[in-house]
């Protein structure tokens, strides 16, 4: 069957790669005042992508869920539209709009046709200054949460999950306060006003709009959003803010939670690392890939690959302005997960003591320099890694540190953060699966 | 809306479809191969997902795929579904023989020994619990297929009917399964990058080339007969809520009707404003979520409806308040504006879609699997012909008791929700 002229044992060669450049949003040079404004004049479809984000996540809320369930309810109607009116309009003109509460930050995020921007932009300002927040739109939502919440509640995932947050913050930390279906219910309109005033009201709001028609669109968005969001509001009220300093190591600890009916265990584990403003932050970045970042990653060659233990097991850092987490997570065979956290310490100390080789390394940073491509491959990547970057202060060179990083930093530089960070006798552990 | 791309279809009759793409700097490149699990042994299930697996276990010459696609900077996975299984990678633009060169190898030459076969059987099954068995309601496709088919081969999931047929899965039969189907006239390659054809087919004509084709090795699928009367299952258990599984034989993703059977659903669920999530969901809370969608398979699919109860709503009062808005569409239809907001939103979504390179040359993949290439820039014309009443004619003939298929979750504590 194989053709004797072709050799296929032979790869092709690698083509070189060429410097990797890329555009960025740009600041809108009419838009010296609040809020700030950048431009991404790019992409090749009829789209427009406009994003809004607030320096105010539900870690800062007054009453707890109060954010998520504001946010949640900025579709449910207007003071002008009903919840059906409004979402009416939004749907008649195929537009996308989406509101996001998060940890550190709220955004609002519009996706529409060219063409029907002026039907759909009015709609998405309004439902962020002009929210009803009717009581009977407020509890269907409400006992929707809370049933699935029920559903949630009966996965390994969620029990495994909650347990970990618990075992890594402190009980003054907002993350460690973990909602019942008694949170919901005692939310109030009330509650929902004020969350939304703390929102409007927090400073360091933002925009980018990015489209081929977003320098021609943009001047004529400025106005709206200077009369909805005025100046004179924002410096009139006062946002509350919690000084979230850097939380403590959590102490190492393994934590069993038992479901009798499990067929499988969900396996959580974290450690509390320096935040992505930190200068070691790369180098973090780079083992984490390593340990469990990718399909080749160490854990799953160990577990999926060698021992059939999982479907599935990743590695991976989320930040926050203050810390970063770097979170371990399995759905592992039952009776299985001693085997599996023995081989997870296995492969963190391993990092710490033996030299990655100039395969793997090769490997791992090959791989990372494609994503990073990828990531920054099209108008709507771009402004995703924009957003990413701005939510902690950070701009454009933070990529290109990324990029040195990842040219320069060296095996026995990644041992040495391995050995100081990737310690298997502090890792936080939450096991959650049938009992034994 | 103009998809640009060529096509070449090779002497061994994989099918190539390349569209130029010079505004990105990443490769995409999508093998569609026509294998799903409706190609199954109904004693054999969850082959065509078992062998996707088996795929990245190396190949005679390139003893680890994935080490392969890292170095380049690539990302890849696959996916199988009943009609077929795919799989995708996307790598710097410059990289596309060695793309090439990778699939190529494992599609002619996948090595796939028992130590393999052994350790992919134990990851299926963990995938198997993990996704079907561990979870609330998670067999729910397990249950609904076996409840609304009898006898094509849609009445398994592509996971499989039962963990036992993977865990007796044997390398002459896996081997067997591979050559029947991995054939270059069963493949179709959609490529998506800032590539000139001629090189293309070269490199492509080169790497697949050898590649040797099967023939004609479609089996015939077991035709499945209209229902005559309302199958209905129930599970009780720990539920932590009853849910409700409404299923509907409806025409294949190739029928003239296909479109008109996807407005259906899109009337009743598609965005917030749609008249399940308003009118069950928003105003009338029977459901604490609800959804209507078509399964967009290749011989006749279903057209699902399936929620989970709100708290206090008992699962009879739920189910009629679905039959009152089914009897709804079916006697009055969806008027001109509600399909004009629907025609809208599939628009938005088609536009986003072209956004993405690897999404551009799956869909052109996809549309060849099913007739032609061509066809991906039809699509938003195909919905615009669908009339109101077109779409009502269709739901009444689609939505009625006697042709249904309903799985009912009761949760043991039913007192509770009743």
């Amino acid at each position: 069957m194989a053709n004797p002229t072709i050799q296929r044992s032979r790869r092709p060669m690698l083509e070189e790669m060429a410097p990797l450049t890329w555009d960025w949003p740009q600041p809108w040079s009419h838009s010296d005042s609040y809020p700030k404004i950048v431009v991404l004049n790019q992409g090749n479809e009829p789209l427009l992508r406009i994003d809004i984000q607030w320096n105010h996540g539900f870690w800062f809320e007054q009453n707890f869920l109060s954010t998520r369930l504001m946010t949640r309810m900025l579709s449910e109607g207007t003071l002008q539209r009903s919840a059906a009116e409004w979402t009416s309009e939004v749907d008649r003109w195929g537009g996308q709009i989406r509101f996001a509460s998060e940890a550190e930050h709220t955004s609002a995020t519009l996706l529409v046709l060219d063409r029907f921007l002026p039907q759909v932009w009015p709609l998405f300002l309004e439902a962020i200054s002009e929210p009803a927040f009717r009581l009977e739109e407020l509890q269907s939502i409400i006992r929707s949460k809370i049933q699935h919440w029920h559903i949630e509640s009966q996965k390994l995932s969620f029990l495994a999950g909650r347990q970990l947050r618990q075992l890594v913050y402190p009980p003054y930390h907002p993350e460690s306060r973990l909602s019942s279906p008694a949170d919901y219910e005692a939310i109030t309109r009330e509650h929902l006003l004020e969350a939304h005033r703390h929102l409007l009201s927090s400073k360091g709001m933002s925009v980018s709009v990015c489209g081929p028609q977003a320098t021609q669109v943009v001047s004529g968005l400025i106005g709206d959003l200077q009369r909805t969001f005025s100046v004179a509001a924002v410096d009139s009220m006062s946002g509350t803010r919690l000084d979230l300093k850097e939380i403590p190591h959590p102490s190492p600890s393994v934590v069993f939670v038992p479901k009798a009916d499990a067929l499988q265990v969900s396996l959580r584990a974290a450690l509390v690392w320096p935040p992505k403003t930190d200068p070691l932050y790369h180098g973090l970045k780079i083992l984490v890939t390593v340990l469990g970042g990718y399909f080749g990653s160490r854990l799953m060659q160990n577990l999926r690959e060698d021992l059939g233990l999982t479907y599935g097991v990743g590695a991976r850092l989320r930040s926050y302005r203050n810390h970063s987490l770097m979170t371990i997570q399995s759905e592992l065979s039952a009776g299985s997960e001693g085997l599996a956290l023995e081989q997870i310490r296995f492969e963190m100390d391993r990092l710490g003591r033996e030299l990655l080789s100039v395969q793997e390394w090769g490997r791992v940073r090959s791989y990372l320099k494609g994503q990073l491509m990828a990531g920054l491959d099209g108008s709507l990547a771009l402004i995703d890694r924009y957003w990413d970057l701005e939510s902690y202060n950070l701009g454009e060179d933070y990529l290109h540190e990324y990029l040195r990083a990842l040219n320069e930093i060296s095996p026995a530089k990644l041992m040495e953060l391995a050995s100081q960070f990737l310690q298997p006798d502090k890792l936080v552990v939450a096991t959650a699966g049938p009992s034994a | 809306m103009k998809t640009n791309f060529e096509r070449r279809v090779l002497p061994n009759g994989l099918t190539l479809l390349l569209r130029r793409d010079d505004q990105t700097r990443m490769g995409c490149l999508n093998l569609m191969v026509r294998v799903g699990s409706r190609d199954e042994n109904p004693d054999q299930t969850g082959f065509a997902h078992l062998f996707e697996h088996l795929m990245f276990s190396g190949s005679k010459h390139v003893p680890s795929y994935d080490q392969v696609a890292q170095s380049m900077g690539a990302e890849n996975n696959a996916f199988t579904s009943n009609d077929l299984t795919n799989y995708y990678l996307t790598f710097p633009a410059p990289q596309l023989e060695v793309a090439l060169w990778l699939e190529s190898d494992r599609m002619g030459f996948p090595l796939i020994d028992q130590k393999a076969l052994d350790t992919q059987k134990q990851v299926v099954v963990e995938e198997f619990k993990e996704r079907y068995l561990n979870q609330p309601y998670g067999d729910a496709w397990l249950e609904l297929r076996d409840l609304a088919y009898q006898v094509h081969p849609y009445r398994w999931a592509t996971i499989g009917k039962e963990i036992s047929h993977i865990e007796q899965a044997t390398l002459e039969q896996v081997q067997a399964f591979r050559r029947r189907f991995y054939a270059p006239d069963q493949m179709i390659l959609g490529i998506n990058g800032p590539y000139d054809l001629p090189q293309v087919e070269e490199w492509v004509t080169r790497w697949f080339g050898e590649l040797e084709p099967s023939g004609d090795i479609r089996p015939s699928y077991a035709a499945e007969p209209q229902p005559t009367g309302i199958r209905r299952r129930e599970k009780h258990g720990a539920y932590p809520a009853p849910a409700l599984y409404m299923a509907f034989p409806m025409p294949g993703r190739a029928s003239e009707d296909y479109h008109s059977c996807d407005l259906i659903t899109d009337v009743l669920s598609r965005g917030q404003s749609s008249r399940l999530f308003r009118g069950l969901v928003m105003d009338r809370p029977m459901f604490s979520d609800l959804n209507a969608y078509v399964t967009g398979d290749m011989d006749p699919g279903l057209l699902v409806v399936s929620g989970h109860c709100a708290q206090g709503v008992s699962i009879d009062d739920a189910e009629n308040a679905v039959w009152e808005e089914l009897y709804k569409i079916a006697n009055h239809g969806p008027n001109q504006d509600e399909l004009n907001k629907s025609l809208n939103q599939i628009e938005a979504s088609l536009v986003m879609g072209r956004t993405n390179g690897l999404n551009v040359a799956m869909n052109l993949c996809y549309f060849e699997f099913l007739s032609q290439a061509e066809d991906l820039d039809r699509e938003i014309e195909a919905y615009r012909k669908v009339t109101p009443d077109r779409v009502r004619a269709l739901a009444a003939q689609l939505l009625k008791p006697e042709r249904s298929a309903i799985l009912r979750y009761l949760p043991n504590e039913q007192d509770d929700y009743g």
